[in-house]
């Protein structure tokens, strides 16, 4: 239980799900662009991502929920974790995409353990979001992730599937936190 | 014995328990909108604007309107008065209180 009733706010302000579905989606983009060798493809999901997930708060999720302006404080350290959460995301992917290439380009084995270096990088940036947020559920996403890298190598599959299988349950948690907040009632003009 | 009131009077208007939802939600953020405080502070949309109203005749809050898109955004904030006056509510609150024995 977070301590201030701001805290919890701040928490909540996190709980429509648009976030777990949009990188759910994204993961799955990615994880599809790694069975085809479309690697390039990975790198135009988080900017492209991004943008879907700013459309989705403005025009379907804030209508609704409604918006708030946050006081001086929360906004510098939100600031200041999202721009880590960013370094860690843009890191994290020129290591996972260098690698794939290294290791494609030397024609080692997919089942190299660099094969479960995508997910476990993933984890890294989803453990980011779940500081970020104040929300467990992204924690889960970085377990599950870092669980799939591990059997990746052990069982010797692509790096995609860890990706793909993850990006599915966030996608279906956000769908459903989502789905939620549309049942609530249409918005109109304030008044 | 004083003919003074020992316990200390508490603002009717901020004392007010929906009134006092929507002032303590102002006072977390710097400004909310009409959907949000009608989703935090669970008041049906008549009630919110009409406690909104009377906290704006009070003083106690600020209001600004944009429009977005087709639609009209009413913003509220704590003004500084507000402000002052929730403060003081908290210590007459907790002054009141230190007189129930626990």
């Amino acid at each position: 239980m977070l301590r201030t009733p701001e805290a919890r706010l701040y928490r909540s302000s996190w709980a429509d799900g648009s976030l777990d579905l949009v990188s759910g989606i994204g993961l799955i983009v990615i994880g599809i662009g790694y069975s085809l060798d479309l690697v390039v493809l990975t790198a135009m999901v988080p900017p492209l991502g991004l943008v879907a997930w700013l459309l989705l708060r403005s025009r379907v999720i804030e209508p609704r929920i409604g918006r708030i302006e946050w006081r001086g404080d929360r906004r510098e350290r939100t600031a200041r974790e999202t721009a880590a959460t960013a370094v860690i995301g843009v890191v994290a992917l020129l290591i996972a995409v260098g690698a794939m290439i290294a290791v494609r380009a030397n024609g080692l084995s997919s089942a190299d353990a660099v094969d479960g270096l995508p997910a476990v990088l993933t984890a890294l940036l989803a453990l980011a979001a779940a500081v970020l947020t104040r929300s467990p559920r992204f924690a889960w996403y970085a377990a599950l992730l870092v669980v799939g890298g591990v059997l990746t190598v052990v069982l010797g599959t692509g790096p995609d599937l860890p990706l793909v299988i993850c990006g599915g349950v966030a996608a279906t948690v956000g769908g459903v936190l989502l789905a939620r907040v549309l049942a609530l009632t249409s918005f109109e003009d304030d008044a | 014995m004083s003919r003074t009131p020992v316990l200390p009077k508490l603002d009717p208007v901020v004392h007010e328990p929906a009134r006092l939802r929507l002032l303590v939600l102002l006072a977390m953020v710097d400004s909310a909108d009409f959907m949000f405080l009608l989703r935090q502070a669970d008041l049906s949309r008549g009630n919110l604007s009409v406690q909104m109203k009377r906290l704006e005749e009070a003083g106690l809050v600020t209001v600004s309107k944009s429009v977005v898109g087709s639609r009209v955004r009413t913003s509220y904030a704590l003004s500084p008065s507000g402000r002052r006056a929730l403060t003081g509510y908290r210590e007459s609150m907790l002054d009141l209180l230190s007189a129930v024995p626990s």
